[in-house]
């Protein structure tokens, strides 16, 4: 039989209920693997295969939903054994009526940053389990709360398979999975990458899952799936409350959204597919509109896995996240310093940016390697849309394996090398893609000759079967001091891109007043003649005022923002609260400036610094008045009468008042610095709030940090201590399980640097088991840490 | 669903290592914000499930083996015991990811919100077991404590099912994902139980507790 011919029929799909639930009706016991009975008990499994058969399922999901190295590690079989067995097993039940689906479920380790497990790693592993189901007729992938994850078990199995894959999610009544997946996101998402059908499966009763199904229904073409539980388990009796006739009749209520593959999950049994199977003979199955027109009037939308972006109105896209022209972004970019790239990111959220633009090439760094270090980083704590920008293509395709939902790339052009490489890439990871009207010769001057390059983008694109509406067009902006004469054709090749071809522009508008004086007032008029003209996603500083507010003023005037509901909300508190009277304490004076720091108000802390400036020396005011300010604030913190937070606000003060001396001093900035501390959460230890810590006080008194993250190889503390001038490293751990990592790290470091001093720190260290794995010292808290770094630096 | 309205300020003040003195108008202030973004994205659920206690010494509840004579004592005079498993949800991790960057002090604050929050949620559940069974309980007792070893994680995470019902996963260094999550077992007795709370002298962290460090306590001292 020919799997691929039930897409095309107009008949609905039936699969199976609940596997669990008839094994413990067989007698299985909590703890147990159900797995390993595809060995020890095949006929029981092969009795409830055939139970589902002869009650109406087409389609068998084998016993192998937890069958990973992991769960299997202690079991004395290998995922071969018992994935190859469950197939076999299935295959036997269904001879020649029914399809065999390789089940395959959460492998029960949460991935980074939540949790450990890399997605590398969850991609070997899940590759393992379809590798071993290859004799299956199709592989389903289910269950799944995290679509990171589900992302890495979908790119193992269309590229370790041909087979079709059907992926399902389990959403909780907020619409939304454990881990903060939203419906629109999942289907965007999951159809971009190739999935086969999409649905829901397990987690509530039919009646519960319709609303998100339906959700689900208007962002993918692709067939549905739902496979919902018996209703809900009885909190003390754990029976699942809804019988079989109900399931059937709710169920079938999915069918007239559309749906065309149905099953039950968790409590369902033989009956209840019969149920279902009563409730759809006769009836045909009707594909949605979505379905038979390839989804041309789903939105164009991009998405992370918690936000979803639709382009139906202009949406900003910040560009800070490039090092072009930025001395302190390169030097975050060598140093490896993510933290920053992070806090440009949260800068532009919270400034109004939609999407962020990211772009970290360098010369003389890695940047694939960079390029996937700043995207995994960067999608722990935004949940923005990103835009993926570099010009090599391994550096896209790099970033598009982890990105972790339907991403933009920036860009491709008009010349053949681009197209051949860049658009197979995009196409395979279903993203967005940029335009760029340019080609082998250059940028063209007119409009019309722009134009023609971006129709031929388009064609290119759709011949690989990238839709058109994800084809995004920069018409390019040139400066207006170099080329005044070609402002226009920029803008009137936008409008026909716009008009005629129907897709979505986008432009970077800032390079308009490059050169010029008042460059703001340029690039805000500018940018509203583009919005006006047809502009969706303009490229800019969010950080600048000016420019974030012309778009929204601009949605307000065009009626897009309708009720002004957007405008008001951010405009209307940013103008309330009047700037607070300024207290007496706050004098341009050293006793200012003290009093600033202990009451933890930084902005204040810095103009005053920037005013002392002016009489008095930068030395001095470090020496006399920050330090001093911080002793205070460090003793009152060890006498208990301020307490941590007020501690590091304290600092905090004193680090903007550091930033203010040294931009007013570039050239002897090195003075500042009071010496260099390697920080590193030691191996095996992910927790490293503690060590975060230790690195803000640090940097606020002063010192240098070289923070190696968490988790850190032995050898990388070695290295980045190799340096004459650190005399000081730092460890932390949380476990006594990962203490023994750190004994090993110091070992190290003292065959290396036998002179180097290190202090360690964390929840399970006591000062004798400091001394005995030969720390110099035991800090109790992040200030002791200071005091360490001030007597090894003697400062 | 369960809501938390409000995270008790006094308890996360002591995580955060307030002892005594002012806190300033700043510092204030932005306890006020990180409580309010905190209860924006916190979502609390809790599963639980009873079992009989099927041997006292080694404690067995159910066919399970909860190893440590600390954990036997806890459980003595109970006939039954519920294994409860907590969290906040991983967008409390989020949060305080994103918070560290953003501004550390806030962090410090918010996590121990967090971890306020995750305790209240822990309150909840054993609320619920109470009105189910009636009964009286014992005070919550989890791996880690005394010795009760950590590595027990994944079994209350197994037997509650609680990565599949509310998205609890244990990392191999035994720690929880989400972090801030929470197992424990209570005791269940008809009988009247004196409630003896889990003091720092029974707990695992005795000797290297931040707090006692610093002459706090968690609370239940």
């Amino acid at each position: 039989m020919d799997i691929n011919k039930l897409f095309n029929e107009n008949e609905f799909v039936l699969l199976d209920g609940g596997m669990g639930t008839m094994l413990q009706r067989y007698g299985i016991k909590t703890g147990e693997i159900p797995e390993l009975l595809n060995i020890t008990s095949p006929e029981t499994i092969e009795k409830i295969h055939t139970q589902y058969l002869d009650a109406g399922s087409l389609i068998v999901y084998t016993n192998t939903f937890g069958a990973n190295r992991y769960k299997l590690s202690d079991s004395g079989y290998t995922v071969d054994d018992i994935v190859g067995a469950g197939v076999d097993i299935a295959l036997k039940a269904c001879k020649d009526r029914g399809y065999v689906a390789l089940d395959i479920g959460p492998l029960g380790k949460l991935m980074e940053p939540t949790g450990d497990l890399s997605f590398e790693e969850a991609y070997d592993v899940f590759k393992e389990i379809v590798l071993a189901g290859r004799d299956a007729d199709l592989i389903v992938i289910e269950t799944m709360t995290d679509l990171y994850e589900l992302r890495a078990a979908l790119l193992a199995a269309k590229e370790n398979s041909d087979k079709p894959v059907f992926c399902t999610m389990s959403f909780e009544e907020n619409h939304r999975t454990f881990t903060g997946c939203s419906c629109s996101a999942m289907a965007l998402t999951l159809t971009a990458l190739g999935a086969d059908a999409v649905g829901v499966n397990c987690s509530l009763g039919p009646a519960e899952l319709l609303p998100m199904v339906e959700e689900i229904s208007h962002w993918t073409h692709l067939p549905l799936i739902a496979k919902a539980n018996a209703g809900l388990p009885d909190p003390m009796t754990n029976e699942y409350n809804v019988d079989a006739v109900e399931f059937a009749e709710t169920a079938a209520r999915f069918a007239d959204m559309g749906v065309k593959i149905l099953g039950g999950c968790c409590g369902s049994d033989p009956e209840y597919i019969r149920e279902l199977k009563k409730q759809l003979d006769g009836r045909r199955f009707i594909p949605r509109k979505e379905e038979t027109d390839g989804g041309k009037d789903i939105p164009t939308a991009v998405c992370s896995y918690a936000d979803t972006v639709v382009i139906d109105r202009p949406r900003i896209i910040g560009e800070r996240i490039n090092p072009t022209g930025k001395k302190r972004f390169k030097e975050a970019l060598k140093n490896n310093d993510i933290n920053y790239i992070l806090g440009q990111a949260l800068e532009q959220a919270n400034a109004g940016a939609d999407i962020l633009d990211v772009n970290v090439g360098l010369p003389d760094i890695d940047e694939r390697a960079m390029m996937v270090r700043t995207i995994k980083a960067l999608q722990g704590v935004v949940d923005l849309p990103l835009q993926i920008d570099s010009t090599i293509p391994g550096v896209l395709e790099a970033a598009l394996r982890i990105y972790n939902g339907k991403p933009i790339v920036n860009s491709v052009n008009g010349e053949e090398k681009s197209l051949t490489t860049i658009l197979p890439i995009v196409k395979k990871y279903g993203a967005c893609v940029i335009g760029l009207t340019l080609d082998e010769n250059g940028i063209p001057k007119t409009a019309d000759e722009r134009f023609a390059i971006a129709e031929r983008i388009m064609h290119r694109a759709e011949q690989i079967g990238i839709p058109r509406k994800d084809v995004f067009i920069d018409c390019l902006t040139l400066t207006a001091s170099a080329e005044q004469a070609g402002v226009m054709e920029t803008v009137k090749a936008l409008h026909r891109v716009k008009t005629e071809l129907g897709l979505r522009t986008v432009l970077g508008v800032s390079n308009i007043s490059f050169g010029l004086p008042n460059r703001e007032l340029v690039n805000s008029n500018f940018l509203q003649m583009c919005l006006t003209n047809g502009l969706d996603l303009p490229i800019i500083n969010p950080n600048v005022a000016s420019m974030t507010g012309a778009v929204r003023a601009y949605k307000l005037l065009t009626n897009i923002d309708t009720d002004a509901k957007e405008f008001i909300a951010a405009y209307n508190s940013a103008s309330a609260p009047a700037p607070a009277p300024k207290s007496q304490e706050l004098n341009v004076s050293p006793e200012g400036l003290m009093y600033a720091v202990q009451s933890g108000l930084k902005q204040e802390g810095a103009q005053i610094t920037e005013k002392l400036l002016e009489t008095t020396d930068a030395m001095t005011i470090i020496d006399e008045i920050l330090i001093p300010s911080l002793d205070k604030t460090g003793a009152d913190f060890e006498k208990g009468t301020i307490f941590l937070p007020q501690l590091i606000l304290s600092a905090g003060v004193a680090q903007a008042a550091f930033e203010v001396i040294k931009s007013k001093m570039p050239s002897d900035s090195g003075k500042v610095s009071k010496g260099k501390v390697v920080l590193a959460t030691v191996k095996g230890d992910i927790h490293d709030i503690g060590k975060n810590i230790v690195r803000v006080l640090l940097e606020n008194y002063g010192f240098e940090v070289i923070d190696l993250g968490r988790d850190v190889e032995y050898e990388a503390v070695v290295e980045a201590a190799t340096p004459d001038d650190v005399k000081l490293v730092g460890l932390s751990a949380l476990m006594t399980t990962t203490l023994g990592s750190m004994e090993e790290t110091i070992k190290l470091l003292r065959a290396k640097r036998p002179d180097i001093k290190v202090v360690v720190g964390g929840a399970v260290l006591t000062p004798e088991y400091a001394e005995k794995i030969g720390a110099d010292f035991y800090a109790k808290d992040a200030k002791a840490t200071v005091d360490a770094a001030r007597k090894v630096y003697g400062s | 669903m369960i809501k938390i309205d409000r995270i008790d300020r006094e308890q996360a003040l002591r995580y955060m290592a307030y002892r005594e003195g002012v806190i300033s108008p700043a510092a204030e202030e932005l306890l006020d914000e990180c409580e309010k973004r905190l209860l924006e994205v916190i979502k609390p659920k809790f599963v639980y499930r009873i079992f009989e206690i099927t041997s006292s010494y080694p404690l067995m509840i159910g066919n399970v083996l909860l190893p440590g004579n600390d954990i036997a004592d806890h459980l003595k005079g109970c006939d039954r015991a519920a294994m409860l498993t907590v969290t906040v949800g991983a967008e409390a991790d989020k949060l305080i990811r994103a918070m560290q960057i953003e501004d550390m002090a806030k962090a410090v604050m918010t996590d121990a919100f967090a971890s306020t929050a995750a305790e209240q949620c822990a309150d909840m559940a054993e609320k619920a077991i109470a009105d189910e069974t009636g009964a009286n309980l014992t005070w919550r007792f989890s791996p880690g404590y005394g010795d009760l070893p950590l590595s027990m994680q994944k079994v209350f995470l197994e037997f509650t099912d609680a990565r599949r019902r509310i998205g609890v996963s244990c990392l191999d260094s035994d720690l929880l994902a989400p972090v801030k999550s929470v197992t424990a077992v209570v005791g269940i007795s008809d009988d009247p139980i004196e409630r003896k709370r889990q003091g720092c002298l029974s707990c695992a962290l005795e000797q290297t507790c931040m707090l006692r460090k610093r002459g706090s306590h968690c609370g239940y001292k």
